[in-house]
């Protein structure tokens, strides 16, 4: 498995990372085939692992605790923190008040003493983004989180964040993860020379478009294309399916 | 890595910058979806 450097943070990470959304309620329920998967994915090389305090409802990072048992040193972990936990006002977007309480929350299931990677899953217009990073800086300085990142910013709010950082010496994004894959196209035009600009990791989220590109697939009549995440228009998934076989994309 | 040949391939289906799927793609400016924005 080839590695690489993560954000100009000298941590490695494999090339592929374990993206966990997918275990517990939301799809697989079974904890034990949850945990092989992910063991399955160390042994292959992966040493990279994405979840979320909102992943089902945190039943996410309790499998991701479970598996990473006796491994935990081996493995870069990355979580986030913004959705809503609960139905009280501030328990949710990305005040001080609100992380602080989400890292705690997330440090249990994952029955770990430090997170290696803090995202902010969303940006959040109620809080000054000087606010989030004070908070995050925090969060380094105590230990409890290596390096920070973003999830889903636009370009002007990543210039802000780092513009803010750097004003206020509070520790920066480091990385940021947007949805990528042929069908999600749009992060080419400014997210991604922004990242780069700054120097960021990029993660990407959904790389196989919620399931569309992993070869389950190999006509748009398979799929039901009427809602949700499956709204890709049908002509163009059967032409893309055509290219991506013969480019071997999904071998 | 990819050929040239694919990318090109796939850049015509899909051009550089654009989405298919926008359920997936909410970078879009959020004032113009959430009316509380725009009316404080």
């Amino acid at each position: 498995m080839k590695r690489r450097i993560l954000g100009g943070t000298g941590i490695s990470v494999s090339e592929y990372a374990f993206g966990a959304m997918m275990l517990g309620k939301w799809g697989n329920p079974d904890h034990e085939s949850g945990i092989a998967m992910v063991r399955t994915a160390l042994d292959a090389g992966i040493n990279f692992v994405d979840t979320a305090d909102m992943y089902s409802d945190g039943e996410n990072e309790e499998i991701i605790g479970k598996a990473l048992k006796g491994r935990r040193d081996d493995v870069v972990l990355a979580t986030k923190g913004h959705f809503p936990m609960g139905p009280d006002e501030n328990d949710r977007g990305n005040s001080r008040r609100r992380l602080t309480r989400a890292l705690e929350n997330s440090l249990r299931p994952l029955d770990s003493d430090y997170i290696d990677l803090y995202q902010i899953h969303r940006p959040d217009h109620t809080t000054d983004i000087e606010e989030t990073l004070s908070a995050l800086s925090d969060f380094v300085r105590s230990g409890k989180v290596r390096v920070v990142g973003s999830s889903m910013f636009p370009a002007e709010q990543i210039v802000e964040a780092q513009w803010v950082s750097e004003r206020r010496g509070l520790v920066r994004f480091r990385t940021e993860q947007p949805p990528y894959s042929i069908f999600n196209r749009s992060v080419e035009g400014v997210v991604l020379p922004t990242a780069q600009r700054y120097g960021m990791g990029v993660l990407t989220w959904s790389p196989l478009a919620s399931g569309w590109l992993s070869g389950r697939y190999d006509k748009a009549s398979d799929v039901d294309l009427s809602k949700g995440r499956k709204s890709v228009q049908r002509h163009k998934f059967d032409r893309i399916s055509r290219i991506c076989w013969q480019g071997s994309i999904w071998c | 890595m990819l050929s040239d040949d694919v990318l090109d391939r796939i850049d015509e289906i899909v051009p550089p910058g654009t989405d298919l799927n926008k359920f997936d793609a909410d970078h879009a400016p959020r004032a113009p979806l959430d009316k509380t924005l725009r009316r404080r």
